[in-house]
């Protein structure tokens, strides 16, 4: 199947071509959820090494769940956002959230290099505030504000990911709003929100 | 810090994602190309291997057809069995001495024989008019 078709093609689809055996599925569902799967990771446990190793292997149980996944049932992203904060969950347990949140820095430096070396550095210090910020949150409010304000997920779609309701998720994603501002509140000078 | 400082710090934080490396990206196609079902295995073989042959269909043999054409022909097997037996009576009769086919003959209402001249002139042939 040409590129352009793929691009234009469903998750759900993509999957039932892999399934079939087409390479070319493989190639575009790499292409399409790998970064998403990273990024989110990455959020949820503040350290690269770890995140490469929680999105390999998330995408790896999509691999061998292919030939058994039944159409309709549950959407992809949401299926891989619920493995991701499973395995994160698992390591951060593991680790006693020792250490968190160091490897993050260098991820949270805007690609492209503006005019303005000390706006950069300026930016550079925020995400590092924020994610410093969030590694202080509780597990469940993490996930909640990290689904909702980074990856754009709906609250239905958050309730789905996280297996409670709705109300549930309001809940967690504001409580997890305070906390991040009154962790990140002393450093308002610093961070140029002061003027 | 106020919600419209946080936000606009979510905002700046969703916009610029943490990347995923290209090492990271062709472990994972590795992966996927390793797992991947392949193509020829698509659930046809299995299916193939499970029927058995059906056994090969025993032609009959050329008496058997004839016999069963002639049968159909005739109007059945039932048909065919009288009229064998009647040409087994014929052929019995023919080689007999006619003698002993008297008890055969004796109940007939024409037993007693009459001759009969049909061509009682036949010179008439042999002589030139």
């Amino acid at each position: 199947m040409p590129r352009d078709t793929m691009s234009a093609t469903s998750d759900e689809a993509l999957l039932a071509l892999y399934a079939r055996g087409e390479p070319a599925a493989a190639r575009a569902l790499t292409q399409r959820l790998v970064p998403r799967v990273m990024a989110y990771a990455a959020r949820l446990l503040g350290d690269r090494a770890e995140a490469e190793d929680v999105a390999q292997e998330a995408m790896l149980r999509l691999w061998r769940a292919a030939p058994g996944w039944r159409a309709g049932e549950a959407k992809i992203s949401t299926w891989l956002y619920r493995v991701v904060t499973n395995l994160a969950t698992d390591r951060l347990r593991r680790r006693g959230r020792r250490g968190a949140h160091v490897g993050l820095d260098e991820a949270a430096e805007p690609p492209d290099p503006g005019p303005d070396a000390v706006a950069q550095l300026a930016e550079g210090d925020r995400m590092a505030a924020l994610n410093g910020a969030l590694a202080a949150l509780p597990d469940r409010q993490r996930e909640a504000v990290v689904l909702r304000h980074l990856e754009g997920l709906s609250n239905p779609e958050i309730a789905e990911v996280m297996g409670i309701g709705v109300e549930a998720v309001e809940s967690l994603t504001a409580r997890g709003k305070r906390a991040l501002m009154a962790s990140l509140s002393g450093r308002r000078d610093d961070l140029g929100y002061g003027e | 810090m106020n919600e419209s400082d946080l936000d606009r710090l979510l905002g700046a934080a969703r916009a610029n994602p943490p990347a995923a490396g290209a090492g990271l990206m062709a472990r994972v196609l590795e992966d996927a190309l390793a797992a991947q079902p392949r193509a020829a295995a698509v659930p046809q073989a299995p299916v193939q291997a499970a029927v058995r042959p059906a056994p090969p269909v025993r032609r009959p043999g050329f008496w058997a057809r004839l016999g069963a054409g002639l049968g159909a022909s005739l109007g059945g097997s039932g048909v065919l069995t009288g009229l064998g037996g009647a040409a087994l009576l014929g052929l019995a009769a023919g080689y007999a001495d006619p003698t002993s086919l008297g008890w055969l003959t004796d109940g007939l209402p024409f037993s007693t024989s009459t001759q009969l001249e049909l061509l009682p002139t036949a010179e008439i042939f042999l002589t030139e008019g």
